[in-house]
């Protein structure tokens, strides 16, 4: 059941696919390094200068309302941890999809998911050109083919007799 | 792979391979994946649900080389499953029905059976009454068997048990009883043996060999013993009474072991799986006597273990004592003295071979039992090198006929009524006063006789069959034992 | 999704891991698939927050990850009483002998606390079984529990039978009906237990007798349970119906051992031996429910397998602290010929005690075990000079063990067939007497051959 109370979840509603993942948990594990620079007064400061500007706010709102002193280096780590690991067990609905597509189409594809089947989904998107159109859809091990080459191969099967007497 | 996409298309799961061993693979997603449900492999190998966890299910692959991480699977919705059919007689066949040769077109048979079925519950079993003739005589007049028993094979290697399994499967299958041979982790050598015997004998299209050889994957090799009985009880539906044989169950542990321990399953006593007693018991009492719409018929199962410097206190040793009904007991000390079988009666075991004999065959038990184990005494008390009477001298004489009698060849199975009719032939005495040597050659002389010489089988049928006891058996021979013999042409 | 629906988290063998959201079971509680109610399992241990291990009882081919589950909130019930007798019963109570339903209105839960009694039975007595070895050195007690250990293939089954057979079918003739027996055959051969039935009926104490099978090529959830339903069953006679109960187990091994495959599946430490470290207590649960108050008691005959001859193995000795008697047999006396292959100086009985067993049967047997104790040194002494060089009191000592040891073979009923010879039975008067006589010199003048497989000692006159 979906925990409204994790701060990790808000997170999760702002990331589209797993490509955005991967960067955002990069993005933590860059600042993350830096930390040990940095002393305990400028933590905020250093996180609006290191990461873009919609990250850093997201990751100053998710400690705030995850309770964390943000003096105490300890505490963030631990909680920026917590993150990145609500990050990576994340579950994913992957596509293949005929044609690539633009981080637009993505997001749009993203925001259609999480509406659909959950908030705190990942889209992974994968390039198939064989499937001519439409997508295939895999989520929690459930398969479903909506790809216009199957609709042909149904079509065809199914025509076959005709097909094979008009060849003849 | 067009199985494959069907399949996927079928159930609308798929899984991925994420780690991979020898015989194994640990997949992710399918959903509605059941214990023991086939699945399909994109790159086309099948394989066994085993464990099914949160996260991920444990899939015992029929394939050699571990499955590529990533590699898609699906499901099959569909148990592990045998053909089965009559079309298998005559064939050596793999542990999922396909010929060994793989060249030869073979049309699968149409009925396909789970090979992992509950054993038929106590209101099926009756009791064992007709007895099962192995054609030899050591083990027929003295550890005799009965159609529907499971009676262990015991031994060091090489003392002789395959070869005793082969005169067996003869007899037998010259009786009309379906013969299935299954070849746990066997080199291919050992199997083209058997493979020659059964032709070179003539019985093969009695005979099913199915082998599951030592270079096969773990998995292939620890299904193998369910698909042949799976087969033995397709025959047994049908009517036939069956005899099956299983060359060797501590291979079969050995191998099942290995799966468990890679598959991370704690070890319980010497390593092996907890479940090895119940993975053996639940295969060994699908054999037995069954009561069916069509009559009794029987299963009956002969199982190999070996042991070690003779030890059958090993674990796996008494797990199947403790499931069968009884050890023939192949002793490598007897072996090493040249005695062929080297089978020691007294530490060999029939729990209910016995009820089913007549009488006569059972006062001769009873007399030849306690003649052997009187004689063992007076062996080792002859030792001390004390004096011997002319009745101790009996007694060793007649003991020495008695092994030389027992002495058989793989070559050659007796019928029972030649056995009995040999046997009366020497306790009456007809080769007193010559050496165990001629006793041997006489033998042979009337052995090769038999084989050919109808009107002698049916002198000696006649002798036997009448007879109430040992008693009036010696009697008859005594009037008309030297006359058979003479007008079979035999000189003694 | 409702949210009172259960579903399965994980499938490992018998064992089924599943996750209660709302409405946390009881311990014990059956539940089942929501779209089969054939397909049941039972509530076994949690395993995590709102998590539980339940044992699977029967088949698991139809679970998967999810499935939803149903919880009766009943626990698995046995029908119990008079119709009971005479029918094989699996661990439900269901009839697996082909003759119909069970009609009967009372089920007992098959777990119970066992009842304390604060008043224990006050006279003890022996309850002879005519089998001269048990009776001489290692008595039963009535109300009290016998082991019969042993390795594979030595002769716990055929002994155990054959104490049914003397102690059911003898008792039947003299005490009439007061007795019922209660058969567990707990992980043995479906053949043994087709047999037993065929046996009973034919002896006629079919109709007092309640048999439950769990065989050994069941599952381990089956085999664990089996015991359970049969110790209710023998309760309820003890305590409803007011009747003396005889309670025989065909093998206690199997269920430690199915126990112990349930647990590894539990990831459980295993203990000592690679046993389950609740062995002890599941011995206890089992045992200590076959208790006897002042009105009735029960009295228990176990059969134990050794697994490798081993009988210092873990799963052995659990089950020591709760028997009165334990009868040891053995694989070398076994090799030798001599059945029942009991080995005499490891086998020991608490009610071998005067009070008990009265002042002539206890100094008999003390001093027979003394006998036989001091032949096994001189056994060593003559295999190697030869019984002639032993002292003259040594030899006579020597040649008296040996008499008493193959007076103490004996022909059983149930293995007439095998053997071809009649079964028999031995009062134990006749045996203290008998033993006495040979102690006592009587018999010196015959061979030791002469005492085999006799029933009274005065056979060996006859031959």
């Amino acid at each position: 059941m979906e925990n409204q109370q994790d701060p990790g979840i808000a997170i999760l509603k702002t990331i589209a696919s797993t490509e955005d993942a991967s960067y955002y948990i990069e993005q933590i594990d860059r600042f993350l390094q830096s930390m040990y620079q940095t002393d305990r007064t400028s933590i905020l400061t250093v996180l609006e200068e290191m990461l873009p500007e919609n990250i850093s706010r997201d990751i100053k709102e998710y400690l705030i309302s995850s309770k964390i002193d943000v003096t105490h280096q300890e505490q963030v780590r631990y909680a920026l941890g917590t993150l990145q690991d609500t990050i990576r067990k994340a579950k994913v609905v992957s596509l293949t999809i005929a044609f690539p597509a633009s981080k637009r189409i993505v997001e749009k594809i993203a925001s259609q998911v999480k509406e659909s089947f959950g908030s705190n989904l990942l889209v992974e998107i994968s390039i198939n050109q064989e499937l001519v159109g439409g997508a295939v859809i895999i989520y929690k091990g459930n398969y479903i083919d909506l790809s216009v080459k199957r609709k042909v191969d149904i079509l065809f099967d199914a025509k076959k007799e005709e097909i094979l007497k008009f060849l003849a | 792979m067009n199985t494959f996409a069907n399949l996927l298309e079928k159930t609308k799961e798929i899984g991925f391979t994420t780690r991979s061993l020898e015989s194994m693979a640990y997949v992710s997603g399918l959903p509605g994946l059941k214990p023991g449900e086939l699945v399909q492999f994109e790159t086309g190998e099948v394989g066994q649900a085993a464990y099914i966890e949160e996260d991920d299910a444990e899939i015992l692959v029929f394939a050699k080389l571990p499955i590529k991480i990533g590699t898609r699977v699906t499901r099959t919705t569909e148990v592990t499953t045998l053909p089965v059919g009559a079309e298998y007689l005559g064939q050596l066949i793999d542990p999922f029905g396909n010929l060994l040769d793989k060249l030869r077109p073979f049309k699968l048979p149409e009925e396909k059976r789970p090979i992992d079925v509950e054993p038929a519950g106590i209101a099926m079993r009756r009791k064992i009454t007709k007895s099962l003739e192995t054609g030899v005589s050591l083990v027929d007049m003295l550890i005799p068997l009965g159609q529907g028993q499971r009676e262990l094979v015991i031994g060091d290697r090489k003392t002789g048990k395959t070869n005793f399994l082969l005169q067996t499967i003869y007899t037998q299958a010259r009786k009309g009883v379906i013969c299935i041979y299954a070849a746990i982790g066997k080199k291919k050598f050992d199997v083209k043996q058997a493979e020659e015997y059964f032709r070179k004998k003539e019985i093969m299209d009695q005979v099913v060999i199915m082998a599951a050889l030592a270079d096969d994957p773990l998995s292939t090799i620890y299904i193998s013993p369910f698909a042949a009985m799976t087969l033995a009880e397709y025959f047994k539906d049908r009517g036939n009474d069956v005899l099956i044989v299983m060359d060797d169950l501590n291979t079969h542990a050995k191998f099942y072991r290995e799966i468990s321990l890679l598959g991370k399953r704690f070890p319980g006593r010497n390593a092996y799986p907890a479940d090895i007693f119940y993975t053996h018991a639940k295969l060994l009492e699908r054999a037995g006597n069954f009561g069916q719409k069509n009559g009794v018929t029987a299963i009956t199962c002969l199982p190999v273990v070996e042991t070690v410097q003779g030890d059958i206190t090993g674990y796996i040793q008494t797990n199947l004592m403790s499931m069968t009904d009884g050890h023939i007991y192949f002793d490598v000390d007897l072996f090493a003295k040249g005695r062929r079988p080297a089978v020691n009666p007294f530490l060999s075991v029939t729990r209910v071979g016995r009820q089913t004999q007549n009488n006569l065959r059972r006062t001769i038990n009873r007399e030849l039992t306690s003649f052997l184990t009187l004689r063992e005494r007076i062996e080792n008390f002859a030792h001390f090198g004390a004096e011997t009477s002319t009745t101790v001298k009996n007694t060793l004489l007649t003991g020495d006929q008695i092994t030389a009698f027992f002495d058989q060849t793989s070559e050659v199975v007796l019928e029972i009524n030649l056995q009995i009719f040999l046997f009366a032939l020497i306790w009456f005495g007809i080769w007193r006063t010559k050496t165990p040597d001629q006793l041997k050659q006489d033998l042979t002389n009337i052995i090769i006789a038999f084989e050919t010489k109808t009107e002698f089988q049916k002198a000696v049928a006649k002798t036997v069959e009448k007879q109430e006891s040992l008693n009036t058996l010696l009697t008859e021979i005594g009037k008309s034992g030297t006359k058979i013999l003479r007008d079979a042409g035999i000189k003694v | 999704m409702e949210i009172n629906s259960a579903k399965v988290i994980s499938i490992k063998g018998q064992v089924i891991e599943v996750q209660f959201v709302k409405n946390q079971p009881t311990i014990g509680d059956v539940v089942h698939l929501e779209n089969d109610k054939n397909v049941k399992m039972m509530v076994y241990r949690p395993s995590g927050r709102e998590r539980y291990y339940c044992l699977a009882l029967g088949g698991t081919s139809s679970l998967f990850r999810g499935a939803k589950i149903i919880n009766t909130g009943k626990s698995i019930a046995t029908p119990v009483g008079e119709k009971v007798l005479g029918r094989i019963l699996d661990l439900f109570g269901n009839p697996k002998d082909d003759k119909g339903p069970v009609k009967t209105d009372v089920a007992w839960p098959i777990f119970r606390s066992p009842v304390l009694y604060t008043d224990l039975p006050s006279h003890q007595e022996i309850l002879q079984t005519g089998i001269k070895v048990i009776d001489l050195f290692c008595p039963l007690l009535k109300g009290g529990k016998m082991g019969l250990f042993g390795g594979a293939g030595v002769g716990k089954t055929v002994l155990l039978t054959e104490i049914i057979h003397n102690v059911v079918q003898v008792t039947k003739t003299t005490e009439g009906t007061k007795n019922v027996s209660v058969f567990a055959g707990i992980g043995e051969r479906s053949r043994e237990g087709e047999e037993l039935f065929e046996s009973l009926a034919e002896g006629g104490v079919l109709p007092f007798t309640s048999l439950v099978f769990g065989t050994m090529g069941q599952n381990p959830a089956t085999r664990f349970l089996t015991g359970f339903t049969a110790l209710t069953i023998a309760e309820y006679f003890r305590d409803e119906i007011k009747k003396d109960v005889l309670f025989f187990v065909d093998n206690v091994f199997r269920y430690a051992q199915a126990g112990n495959e349930l647990s590894l599946l539990m990831n459980v430490i295993p203990s000592e031996d690679s046993y389950q470290p609740t062995l002890s207590s599941e011995m206890a649960d089992f045992h200590e429910r076959l208790v006897s108050n002042k009105q009735n008691n029960i009295t228990t005959i176990e059969a134990i397998y050794v697994p490798n001859d081993d009988i210092l193995d873990q799963g052995v000795q659990s089950i020591l602290p709760y028997l009165d008697s334990s009868l040891i047999l053995s694989r070398n006396v076994y090799q030798e010929g001599r059945l029942p292959s009991v080995d005499i100086l490891s086998s020991t009985s608490s009610a071998l005690n005067m009070e008990v067993a009265g002042i002539l049967h206890y100094t008999t047997a003390i001093k027979a075990q003394g006998i036989l104790k001091q032949a096994v040194s001189l056994d060593h002494i003559a295999s190697l000079v030869g019984e002639s060089e032993l002292s003259h009191e040594d030899q006579i000592i020597y040649r008296r063990a040996k008499i008493l040891r193959n007076y103490m073979t004996q022909s059983f009923f149930v293995a007439a067939s095998q053997t071809g010879r009649p079964g028999k039975y031995v009062p134990l008067e006749t045996t203290v007497k008998d033993v006495t006589d040979i102690l006592g010199g009587v018999y010196d003048s015959l061979s030791e051959e002469k005492f085999l497989y006799v029933g009274e000692a005065k056979e060996a006159l006859q031959s």
